[in-house]
């Protein structure tokens, strides 16, 4: 039984890699020997990606130009969604195991455009159907910040800690003998803004008997002056392992953590219009009533985090080259899934990464690496590649080391 | 390894994309497709108004029904009616008998008495003797209008009274004492010794005094042959009676005495009442009796034929009147019930009057002595009446129906060819007879007529009748076809039969429901423009909102109608729209109108035969949008109507889809040229 239990934390500390930059596993600085700091405001992590156009199709919104039938297909193929990522560091220092974080974290869901509402707007209407959309609806984006405090236990756990007696099988021997440096940390959640669309209904038509249409918006969001937020704390953990030319990982993160807002502000606005078409009344009129109520409030909304979990792995094929893999589901993130990839360690790293999430991504990484300064930038494009991309990401990450 | 690195950057910006350079909002076509007309017209929703409704079988007719009615009102004019009374003979109290005695010394004063010797006593001529007979208490001068005066003469005398043989008789005179006139000559026959006679003397018109006197005179036959022992001491008796005696004129104490007349009282003479109660209300019967009689009386009126309310004999009452007095009696005859049942010309009033016996004191009467009667009789109105009415005029009913139609301004041809007809429903309690005045006004002022061009009067029978005017004998289509605007009504009722009694009771009336019905049958071949209050109905329509962006970004259209048209009458439609309300009159130009100045949008040809439906289909260019660019446009519809006579039925049916293509772009956007 003891052997089962090795082999698998064994297989799976083959998946926790050390692609994890600047020290976001705690369990990273466990082996730390000095001090470092995080340039802040150069230091973020962006990406915005939308579910239908690609970067080339921007080509689409020169002014003048004329749809072609082709163009009115792209944009109608599917609903318009942007996800937003951004992930600002504001302050980071550590000093050998133990290190401090401060970051504000955005994030946007956003629904913009239903189909259906595009393709009645380019293609035109057909009579006696009832066109119902839900642009905007569901769409929502908060932003918090995180202070995250880390402590790593500088001194490695081995499994020949719980078991003494020596095995007969050499890789049992090995995974007894194996180092696994462990870490915890503390997250201070604040949050700062909300908004979200509650429901959103758009409903249009010229039937035989009439024409109307109908628009039902609900959204909520934070006021400065009357909403108000509460602090929450959340805990995780990580693990490294270090593996014959290579390293495996995990950690998970944002335990019990959640966002909590009160008294938000709501708003409510409503349209119809009816015209039944009756040319032989001159006297009747068109039914056209609007309403709108920015008095609603919402008592609370709470956002409450499922776990962050990253397992990963590392493994240097070649001198300087590594393979890596990773699987992500951070709540907050957009690169989520599973993703593999190559490094190349030099003075410049470079780092080729795809990553299998909602969508398929391409993530590129270069940067200095020098005794006393690192800088690593990113470019990542979402669904494709460059012009076909349909969104694209950027991070900066820049630390001194002393 | 950097050869490699390299290349991968000069790959990754051959591919990387091109940046518009005036990013901004595309353009495109869009088509907009709208039902802008879906709509059906039936003639039910023109029979919404009453004057237009929809019969059983789907036709769509002129329908107006008039309700009037009129309470008959029978009544009665004041009437005065004037009577004498007059006492007549006047009746005393019964003379009392009165008795005297001639000697027959003084009879025969030759005669010598030789006692106890008998001996015959020759004719000779009596002595003329006079008696004064003792004053008669009953009265104290009288004219006698009847009566008899019984004269008795005894003889109680050994000679005959009398000798007709030597025409002698024996003669009594009866006088008046105090101026020796005659008064009455009494011839006897020969009255025998020891027997009397009795003679009656007629007193009519005779005159006299309350003391009178006898002459006697004549023949005697002596003892006639016979003898007889004479005794002078023997006298005649005389005894006067008077019976039955009644006065034409007479100073006397007067008994008590009635004397009686029936007065009859005329009621309206175009009334016979058989039985009639009057009205509640100030209805009285004066009755004003003026006495001339020197007597007080008691006056007893009976009216058998009148009821008095809450009464259950007939009226009777009593009026004392002080002699040559006033007085006046006032009988309240509100609900009061006049006859029983059988024809009453008047009504009889019986007056008993009877004199106040005068006691011991004399008054003089005279037998024309009257008591003179008035009776003045209201108005009377009537809570019921059974009796026979002459015919009596009641008041007009008139009335005047306004039609809210809005008639649509006519251009051409209309004319109302269809069935109609004119029903009276009329429900009198009583026979009448109605003339008839109705005139519609419209474009012009028609007279309801026959086609004779006679006046419009019928008869109607007792209880409910039905009556119809076609519009095959009266000219009920051109009645309509001005098109009116309101139909007066002048009915003037007549009610009464001289020969039929009627009965009425209050509030009973003449009620006739008119209904005039027209089947809306056309022959047009004319323009109609929809009206409302007088005017073209013009929708003015705020066109600010449709800017020259919009006319810019309008490229094609066309607009496709689906129809059906059931009414059985040929449809066109132009739909005419103007910039300026001064091109208004255009819209009445239904020859050349100035198309600089309106746009029109034909509808076309709405076959009446398309009872399956069909299709027609408007190509619109932007040139005929070019009006939409002012602030407002004043839009109005006309029709076109075409048919030969038929009915109008069913309705219109109209989808108009519009199809746009439209030109999208910034020029939209607010703020954007």
């Amino acid at each position: 039984m003891k052997k089962i239990l090795l082999i698998l934390l064994f297989s799976s500390s083959l998946l926790l890699a050390q692609n994890e930059d600047f020290f976001s596993n705690p369990s990273t600085i466990a082996t730390r020997d000095n001090s470092s700091i995080t340039i802040p405001l150069i230091s973020f992590e962006a990406d915005i990606a939308n579910s239908l156009l690609q970067l080339d199709d921007i080509n689409i919104f020169q002014k003048g130009n004329e749809l072609s039938n082709s163009e009115k297909s792209l944009l109608t193929t599917d609903d318009l969604n942007i996800n937003f990522d951004l992930n600002t560091k504001i302050l980071n220092f550590g000093n050998k195991n133990w290190d401090f974080d401060f970051s504000i974290h955005s994030h946007a869901d956003l629904h913009l455009l239903d189909k259906k509402f595009s393709d009645l707007i380019l293609n035109g209407n057909e009579t006696n159907y009832d066109y119902e959309t839900n642009s905007g609806d569901n769409s929502i984006a908060y932003l918090f910040s995180k202070a995250t405090f880390k402590y790593a236990f500088t001194t490695p756990f081995q499994f020949n800690q719980l078991i003494k007696n020596e095995a007969k099988n050499n890789f049992i021997n090995y995974l007894k003998n194996m180092p696994i440096y462990y870490g915890v940390n503390v997250n201070l959640n604040y949050p700062i803004f909300y908004g979200e669309v509650l429901e959103s209904t758009q409903n249009f038509g010229t039937m035989n008997d009439s024409l109307y249409y109908h628009t039902d918006l609900k959204f909520s969001y934070f006021e400065l002056e009357e909403s108000s937020t509460s602090f929450s704390v959340s805990f995780g953990f990580g693990a490294m392992l270090e593996i014959p030319k290579g390293w495996a990982y995990f950690k998970l993160d944002d335990l019990f953590g959640s966002l909590s807002f009160e008294n938000l502000v709501a708003s409510e606005y409503q349209e119809d219009y009816c015209n039944e078409l009756m040319l032989f009344d001159e006297d009747y009129e068109p039914f056209q009533e609007s309403y709108e109520n920015d008095s609603l409030r919402v008592d609370s909304k709470k956002i409450v985090f499922h776990p962050s979990l990253e397992l990963g792995a590392e493994y240097e094929i070649i001198d300087n080259l590594s393979l890596l893999t990773k699987y992500k589901n951070v709540q907050y993130e957009t690169k989520n899934g599973i993703s593999f990839g190559a490094e190349y360690d030099s003075l410049f790293p470079f780092q080729l990464i795809c990553g299998f999430s909602d969508n398929v991504y391409y993530e590129s990484k270069i940067g200095v690496k020098m005794k006393h300064f690192e800088w690593s930038v990113s470019s990542t494009f979402h669904h494709g590649f460059f012009r076909y991309a349909k969104g694209v990401g950027i991070s900066s990450e820049m630390m001194v080391k002393f | 390894m950097k050869k490699l690195y390299f290349l991968v950057l000069f790959v990754a910006v051959l591919l990387s994309c091109s940046i518009p350079d005036d990013v901004g909002m595309p353009t495109w076509t869009t088509n907009f497709r709208l039902c802008f007309i879906n709509d059906s017209w039936e003639i039910t929703e023109l029979a919404n108004d009453s004057t237009l409704v929809v019969n059983d079988d789907g036709i769509l007719e002129f329908h107006e029904t008039v309700n009037e009615s009129q309470e008959i009102e029978i009544s009665t004019g004041a009437q005065i009616t004037e009577e004498e009374i007059t006492i007549g003979n006047v009746e005393i109290n019964s003379p009392s008998d009165k008795s005297a005695s001639i000697d027959l010394a003084e009879l025969a004063p030759d005669l010598v008495q030789v006692n106890g010797y008998p001996m015959e006593i020759p004719p000779f001529i009596l002595e003329e003797s006079i008696v004064e007979l003792d004053a008669f208490e009953e009265f104290e001068s009288i004219i006698f209008s009847s009566g008899t005066m019984i004269l008795t003469l005894t003889n109680n005398t050994m000679i005959y009274l009398g000798n007709e043989e030597n025409s002698e008789p024996l003669i009594a005179k009866v006088y008046n004492y105090e101026n020796q006139d005659s008064l009455a000559t009494i011839t006897f026959e020969d009255i025998a010794p020891g027997s009397a006679k009795v003679k009656e003397i007629d007193l009519t018109g005779k005159i006299f005094p309350n003391t009178i006197g006898i002459n006697i005179s004549g023949g005697s036959r002596g003892t006639d042959g016979e003898t007889s022992v004479i005794d002078t001491e023997t006298s005649i008796d005389i005894n006067v009676q008077m019976e039955n005696v009644t006065a034409s004129q007479v100073t006397a104490p007067i008994p008590a005495q009635s004397f009686s007349d029936d007065v009859e009282i005329t009621l309206d003479e175009s009334i016979i009442v058989c039985k009639v109660q009057i009205a509640e209300g100030d209805y009285k019967i004066q009755l004003n009796i003026e006495n001339e009689i020197d007597l007080a009386i008691d006056a007893v009126v009976n009216i058998p034929q009148l009821t008095l309310a809450n009464e259950n004999n007939s009226f009777t009452t009593t009026i004392n009147i002080l002699a040559s007095g006033t007085t006046s009696h006032i009988i309240d005859v509100a609900g009061a019930i006049i006859g029983e049942g059988s024809p009453l010309n008047f009504l009889n009033a019986e007056i008993l009057i009877t004199t106040i016996d005068t006691g011991e004191n004399a008054v003089t009467i005279n037998s024309t002595d009257k008591v003179n009667v008035t009776v003045d009789v209201d108005a009377f109105e009537f809570e019921s009446i059974i009796g026979i009415i002459e015919l009596t005029q009641q008041d007009d009913i008139s009335d005047l129906i306004e039609l809210d139609i809005n008639y649509p301004e006519i251009n051409g041809e209309l004319e109302f060819v269809g069935e109609s007809e004119i029903i009276f429903d009329i429900n009198s309690p009583i026979p009448a007879q109605l003339e008839m005045e109705i005139i519609a006004y419209g474009d012009s002022m028609i007279h309801l007529q026959n086609n004779d061009g006679n006046p419009l009067d019928i008869n109607i029978p007792t209880g409910g009748s039905t009556i119809a005017f076609s519009s095959n004998e009266y000219n009920i289509n051109e009645f309509l076809s001005c098109l009116p605007d309101s139909i007066t009504f002048n009915l003037i009722p007549t009610v009464g039969d001289e020969n039929e009694v009627i009965s009425l009771i209050s509030g009973d009336s003449i009620s006739a429901d008119i209904n005039i019905i027209a089947q809306l049958a056309l022959e047009a071949d004319c323009w109609a423009v929809p009206q409302k209050n007088g005017k073209p109905r013009i929708t003015t329509t705020d066109t600010k909102e449709f800017t020259q962006e919009f006319f810019d970004t309008f490229q094609e259209g066309n607009i496709t109608f689906n129809y059906l048209n059931t009414t059985g009458i040929s449809l066109s439609s132009d739909i005419m729209i103007a910039k300026d309300s001064i091109y208004l009159d255009e819209f009445l130009d239904f020859e050349n109108p100035d198309t600089n100045n309106v746009s029109i949008f034909t509808i076309p040809f709405l076959d009446e035969n398309a009872t399956e439906g069909d299709t027609v289909e408007i190509i619109i260019s932007q040139n005929d949008l070019e009006f939409f660019l002012g602030d407002s446009v004043y839009i109005v519809p006309k029709f076109k109507l075409k048919s030969d006579g038929s009915t109008f039925s069913g309705g219109i049916s109209l989808i108009g889809e519009l199809d746009l293509k439209l030109n999208i772009g910034e020029h939209l956007m607010d703020g954007e040229e």
